[in-house]
Order: structure tokens, then sequence, then C-alpha cells
């Protein structure tokens, strides 16, 4: 199989990966998805969507953050379009169904309980899938049982968070002390005694690029029956300045992380986010991915696209956030 | 060097403007033979800061407009489309650890590649001097785009 030319993969890696590629084949078959969601421009080589965007993020407090953790620093919501009032919201959802875009994300900034409040919101959250017909996904911080019981009411699509595996994480990158994993968990118990579609998202080294709750995040997540999984892995320039200079975790690391969730949730979609470090690291990670059987990649490397093929598995490609992977997709 | 909202453009450089091809490169001949090519501060500009860049290998032939290495930013992963058909001679290896020198410096230490070209006659295709600017100010006009 061909890949970039100094790019080299650990051959044991890959044989202990196999497993992961045998539960992909026997549960999903030969379908791969590739995702290419609109808040990117995304063109290398082999893969390339050439039709406007149709999955757009919206961020409710625009770029800020309260919590500013280390890993972000709130860079993630520089690319989303911003609504920060619920009239806005409204307004900013029509322009976009006027150009054509089917589906958004909403989420914002988090205040210093890790919550992203979007109580004020949810009338107009209602209004973009009742009378716009948009599929509506929430990318949320914490939840109470309130705030699930109103992103039903708001009938939302999926419900989207992360889930922290370690307390030293929550305490030391999101500078929240004061709260544990019994809050992330108690976040997705809210989510599922409400009847929603979860989504939890794990990021890989987010412990300062070290692997350290993401193993046990998997295990919690698995016990809640979740709509998807999606792995991300953190990307340092996106952090603070100390954050800058620590590498992400190695390909190989992540790989394992990766293979763990497919075995852990064997009949549940599992993919690649669009998060994750670029250049020949996201190649060698995404070729990782895809022996150990994940189910999409969003914004695959170069070449990515190619060997899947050789591989014989059927890709699928999706203007869709990864997030609706369980659901129909739009190609 | 004109300056059309904050972006510089070199008028002793050559370029290849075309919008519809992503196409916003400059060419520098280094006069051996080979020319230097990169990214005009109007693309860097659009990209946003740079996060990646992965050049193809020295030694590959390109085509006029296929690509010579892929970029990445927060918002925006594409091709640089060489301005020139020919061979790879050299790659920005300080380009790898510090891919914002393309935004930082585009005409100078965030240069791209150097390419030997294999069709002389395509320097002719190029723009240069007042018709260079006039494109890219179009561009920046078009687009809104403010450097700097």
């Amino acid at each position: 199989m061909s890949f970039p030319e100094g790019v080299s993969l650990d051959h044991t890696l890959l044989e202990e990966l196999k497993e992961g590629f045998e539960i992909r084949k026997k549960f999903f078959g030969d379908t791969i998805y590739f995702h290419s969601p609109g808040f990117k421009h995304y063109e290398v080589d082999d893969f390339k969507v050439s039709s406007g965007p149709k999955f757009v993020d919206i961020s409710i407090t625009g770029r800020h953050c309260e919590l500013m953790c280390d890993h972000c620093a709130s860079k993630i919501l520089w690319h989303m379009i911003p609504a920060t009032t619920p009239e806005e919201l409204i307004r900013v959802g029509e322009e976009l169904k006027k150009k054509g875009i089917q589906g958004v994300l909403i989420s914002g900034g988090s205040n210093k309980d890790g919550v992203v409040e979007l109580m004020p919101f949810l009338k107009a959250m209602r209004y973009l899938k009742e009378e716009l017909g948009m599929i509506l996904t929430c990318h949320v911080g914490l939840v109470d049982k309130e705030l699930a019981e109103g992103l039903k009411e708001a009938q939302v699509d999926a419900v989207l968070l992360d889930i922290i595996g370690d307390d030293r994480t929550i305490a030391e990158v999101y500078k929240m002390p004061h709260k544990s994993v019994k809050d992330y968990e108690a976040s997705l118990r809210n989510l599922k005694d409400c009847g929603h579609n979860i989504v939890p998202h794990v990021i890989i080294g987010l412990h300062y690029g070290k692997i350290l709750g993401e193993y046990r995040a998997i295990d919690l997540i698995s016990d809640f029956e979740p709509s998807a999984l999606v792995l991300v892995v953190v990307m340092p320039y996106y952090g603070k300045a100390k954050f800058q200079l620590l590498p992400p975790p190695k390909a190989e690391d992540s790989a394992r992380v990766i293979l763990h969730a497919r075995k852990k949730l064997p009949t549940t979609h599992v993919v690649i986010g669009c998060a994750r470090p670029a250049g020949e690291e996201r190649f060698k990670l995404d070729v990782y991915a895809l022996h150990a059987g994940v189910n999409g990649i969003t914004f695959p490397a170069e070449g990515v696209f190619s060997y899947a093929k050789e591989m014989g598995l059927k890709p699928i490609v999706s203007q869709n956030c990864c997030s609706t992977v369980f659901m129909p997709q739009w190609s | 060097m004109a300056v059309v909202n904050g972006c510089n453009i070199p008028e002793d450089l050559l370029y290849d403007v075309d919008p519809e091809a992503n196409a916003f490169t400059w060419a520098k001949d280094n006069g051996d033979g080979t020319f230097t090519i990169g990214l005009t501060s109007v693309a860097a500009a659009m990209a946003g800061r740079l996060v990646a860049y992965t050049p193809k290998k020295v030694g590959k032939t390109v085509d006029r407009r296929k690509s010579v290495a892929t970029i990445e930013s927060g918002k925006w992963v594409g091709p640089v489309p060489s301005p020139l058909t020919g061979e790879i001679v050299e790659i920005n290896e300080a380009l790898k650890g510090n891919p914002a020198l393309v935004n930082d410096d585009p005409y100078g230490a965030g240069w791209i590649a150097k390419i030997k070209p294999s069709n002389p006659d395509e320097v002719n295709l190029l723009l240069k001097g007042q018709a260079a600017v006039e494109a890219l100010t179009k561009v920046i006009n078009e687009k809104g785009i403010k450097c700097g």
C-alpha cells in the first residue's frame, strides 16, 4: 500500500489493531465514512468536497469562554458563526437555511462551572428544528436535569459532550478543582434519562499531551449506550502558551486508545473527529485508526481516502458533522 | 513595493493569480535554472495562521497548478498550486517547525519550495509589475482581504 515517503508504521501495532478491524467488519461491514463539515475548506490530493457547505457551527458566546482551559483557550470557538442572543440565533439560522445549510452544531464557551449556558436559547433552537427543519446538534459542557430536559424539548437530534476520565485533568487543564469525573458521569446519566442521542467525545492527550483518563472515560461512556463516540487528539497549537510547546501524544499511543474504544463499543459508531494534529502525524493516526476499525474519519489526511479503498473499505463522503454518523448522511 | 489593504505586493516578482484555481502564488527566477515559489501575502491572509506545512518530495515533478505542498490553518487546508511545471529541487525545512513563517514573511523566510522548470514558456503566463498588482488588488477587494 502507498503512503508518504519517510512515514513508517509500527507493524507490531498494526498486528494488534487487527482485532479492531475484525470487530468493524463483523458489525459494520466495509462502509467507512469520511466527513467534511462546512466550517473549514478542506482539499487534499485524494479528498475534496466541491459543493458548498451543508453543516456549520454556531457559538452562542461568540469567541468568549470563561473557562479558558489550557488546551484550547477558546480558539475552537473562533471558526464558529456567532449568535449571542436567541434573536440572533433565529436570524442566523434563517440566513443559513437560505444559503442551503441543512444542519448546525450549536455550542459556545463554558462558564466557570463547565456549563455552556444554553437555557435562554432553547426556544430559538426549537425554531431551527421545527420551523427550519434543520438537523440540530448541540455540543454542551456539564448538564443538569433541567438542561437535559430543555434540550429534549428543543428537539435536539444529538447531544455532544467531552468526557474526562481523570480528576487531575479536570482540576488542572479545565481549572475546575470543584468538579470531578462524577459530574461528567452525572451529565451522561441526565441526558440518557431524558432519552437523548448522546455522542460523547474523548480528547486524547488532554492532560498536557499525556494519556491519563482516556481509558476510564471510554469505559464510563460504554455504560451509557451512546449513539456514537468521537475521538479527537489534542492540538497543542490551539492551547495556551505553555501548552503550545508540548508534543501531542504519539500516533501509536492514540491508536491504542482507539482500539480500546473499538473493543468496548463494538456495535457503536466510533469516529475520528476533526480536531487532531496536522501533518505527518495526522496521516499516521488516520492509518492506524483505519486498521483499528473506526467507522469514520473527519478531514482525512492526504492519502488516507485512497488507503482506505486499498484496504477494501467502501468510502461514503459526508458533509455532515461526524457526530451525526448514526443518522442519514448528506453527500 | 505596492501595498493594498496592508498586503505587500513586491513588483519584482512573478505571480500566478487565478481565484478559480486557488492560485495566489509568486515565483522568483534565481538565475541558476531554478525558481523559488511561495504564497502571496494575500493567500497567507486568506488562509489564516498556518499550523502545518507538508511538502511534496524533492525530486518529484509537479505540473503547473498542481500541488507542491499542502498547508493547513485552523480554517483552511489545501494545496499550494505550483505556478510552473518542474522538478522540486528544495523544500523549506524551516517551515516544518514554524509554518507561520509563511504569514510572517511570505516573500522571504516563508518561501514554499524551489523548482527547476521543465517548460520555460510557462514563465510567460505569469503576471508581473502593474498587471500583478491589479490582479491581486481585484482579489483583495472582492474578498475583503486585509493583511497584518
